[in-house]
């Protein structure tokens, strides 16, 4: 399993607290402080309002499905022996979006838009843990 | 919007384009040379009636003018992203309106298939995926971005594969008259709906082709335009707008508020409504952005852009002829250049087989998360 971890982002001080959570399987993001709202961790600034206050806060895993694709193009070398492979887009319930993968479903366009989903966490190596999703 | 008082001051007078396909050895600068040549000879100018230059795709302005001996006063490039020919011509209009220099040559060079660029995996630089986040979940390439998006689009409306199998079939019947159009052989639904899924619910017709290709254009003020080699193609209206902030992800609206905010914008500055127009040239990266687009600009009710592309409103010779060069899907993905082309060559009557009868004006689009709309009139 060990090539899934070949394609992990470079870990620095903005992201390393992200990536560390999941291994620990919670998902953190930073919030801001001043508006209060979560936003993906490769910023300094809130985009929403500015402040550079922010605080590492731990999410539900409750989400819902926005939106469904299947790969069958091989982009990588790691998934072509993994297509055709579902990638969906999960709005959680703090408002943030996330590009995932389901779990527990053979076809992922049998898992339908709005369906209610609970956050999974799967290791690719000793290292790196990604943050996947389950029907609720 | 832009000032009223520009409307039809700036014309297109000249265009240029290469041969559309695998051409090795060919650099993005000398494709650009190439296409820049036959817009100069299709106007009768000359390199040295060029005052004002800006280079798309091709990556450096100054190199381009120690290779061309071009000796502009007003200069530019802009990034080499399909989202930009609009801008790009919207930024040359502006220029030339308010005196920085009368006649410009846009230059757009790309040698993407010699050179193996792919939009998707580790070079990926699309900015919803760019940057690797995704990756080790499989996520990259602005396809899968567009599948996603219609997936969304076929939950909020339910708007079928059925239906936008009609975008690609029409477009390539299109192209099969374009002697130019890199892919001419027609394609049924059937054979849509039997081609292989690149990123479903998207197939291989869904998806524009990458090739090696230049396209120049030249604009110039109306009064100079007078009495140049070909009749003058004005530019009655121009407006963009953007949805950048959230654009990590799809937009909820598929850009529909900001689209709205330029179909006023033309409508106002040129007086020419969805109505009025003898055809557009819609931005085709992937089909879906064809449905996203026209309901955007007004041309169909919201959620109702699958059947309005299934009643055949696209076709040469229906109500809204688009794309009759065959677009980004049949005839290249010259990143929007090609589709300003081809509406001034139809606004010139030029077209041949294709040519859309007593065109008068042409509405090119581009829905992206930067967005654009020109109005072209004869
Ligand atoms: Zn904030």
């Amino acid at each position: 399993m060990s090539d899934l971890a070949s394609l992990m982002p470079p870990l620095d001080e903005t992201n390393r607290p992200y990536w560390e959570g999941l291994r620990a399987r919670v998902i953190r993001l930073p919030r801001c402080e001043a508006c209060g709202r979560f936003r993906l961790h490769d910023t300094r600034y809130c985009p929403h309002c500015g402040s550079d206050r922010s605080e590492w806060a731990t999410l539900s895993g409750r989400g819902r499905l926005w939106a469904r694709c299947v790969f069958h193009q091989v982009y990588f070398e790691a998934f072509r022996d993994r297509v055709p492979y579902g990638v969906v887009i999960v709005e959680l319930e703090e408002g943030v979006r996330v590009y995932s993968n389901l779990t527990g479903t053979e076809n992922t366009m049998d898992v339908p838009i709005g369906a209610a989903l609970e956050a999974e966490f799967e290791a690719i190596s000793d290292d790196a843990t990604l943050l996947k999703f389950r029907p609720a | 919007m832009p000032d009223k008082e520009i409307s039809g001051k700036v014309a297109a007078v000249g265009v240029g384009t290469t041969q559309f396909g695998k051409l090795p050895g060919w650099s993005a600068e000398d494709l650009g040379i190439w296409a820049l040549d036959n817009a100069l000879a299709d106007c009768g100018l000359a390199r040295g009636d060029i005052d004002g230059l800006i280079v798309n795709r091709i990556p450096d302005y100054q190199r381009f003018c120690q290779m061309t001996g071009l000796d502009p006063r007003f200069v530019n490039v802009t990034p080499g992203q399909g989202r930009m020919s609009g801008a790009t011509i919207q930024i040359a209009a502006m220029a030339i309106a308010s005196g920085m220099c009368e006649t410009i040559a846009l230059v757009y060079g790309n040698n993407g298939r010699t050179g193996g660029v792919k939009y998707g995996g580790a070079t990926d630089r699309y900015g919803a995926t760019a940057g690797g986040e995704w990756f080790p979940y499989g996520m990259t390439s602005p396809g899968a971005v567009h599948a996603l998006m219609f997936d969304r689009h076929r939950h909020e409306y339910g708007t079928s594969q059925e239906q936008l199998a009609h975008v690609a079939v029409t477009f390539r019947e299109h192209a099969a008259l374009n002697p130019d159009a890199v892919m001419r052989e027609r394609i049924s639904e059937a054979d849509y709906h039997a081609s292989r899924y690149i990123c479903e619910p998207l197939h291989l017709f869904d998806y524009c082709l990458i090739n090696d290709g230049g396209v120049a254009i030249i604009l110039t003020s109306a009064e100079r335009a007078r009495d140049l080699a070909k009749p003058p193609v004005h530019i009655s209206a121009f407006s963009q707008a953007t949805a950048l902030p959230d654009s990590a992800f799809p937009p909820d609206d598929f850009w529909r508020e900001p689209m709205g905010l330029i179909a006023r914008d033309i409508r106002e500055m040129s007086g020419i409504g969805p109505s009025d127009l003898s055809g557009t040239m819609i931005y085709d990266n992937f089909s879906p952005t064809v449905l996203f687009t026209l309901e955007g600009f007004g041309f169909c009710d919201v959620g109702e852009s699958g059947a309005y592309v299934a009643d055949g409103n696209l076709a040469r010779g229906a109500a809204l002829p688009t794309n009759t060069s065959g677009g980004h899907m049949s005839e290249s993905y010259m990143q929007g250049w090609a589709l300003n082309v081809e509406a001034i060559r139809q606004l010139r009557h030029e077209c041949g087989e294709r040519q859309i009868a007593g065109a008068e004006t042409i509405q090119y689009m581009c829905a992206a998360p930067l967005l654009s709309a020109i109005i072209y009139s004869r």
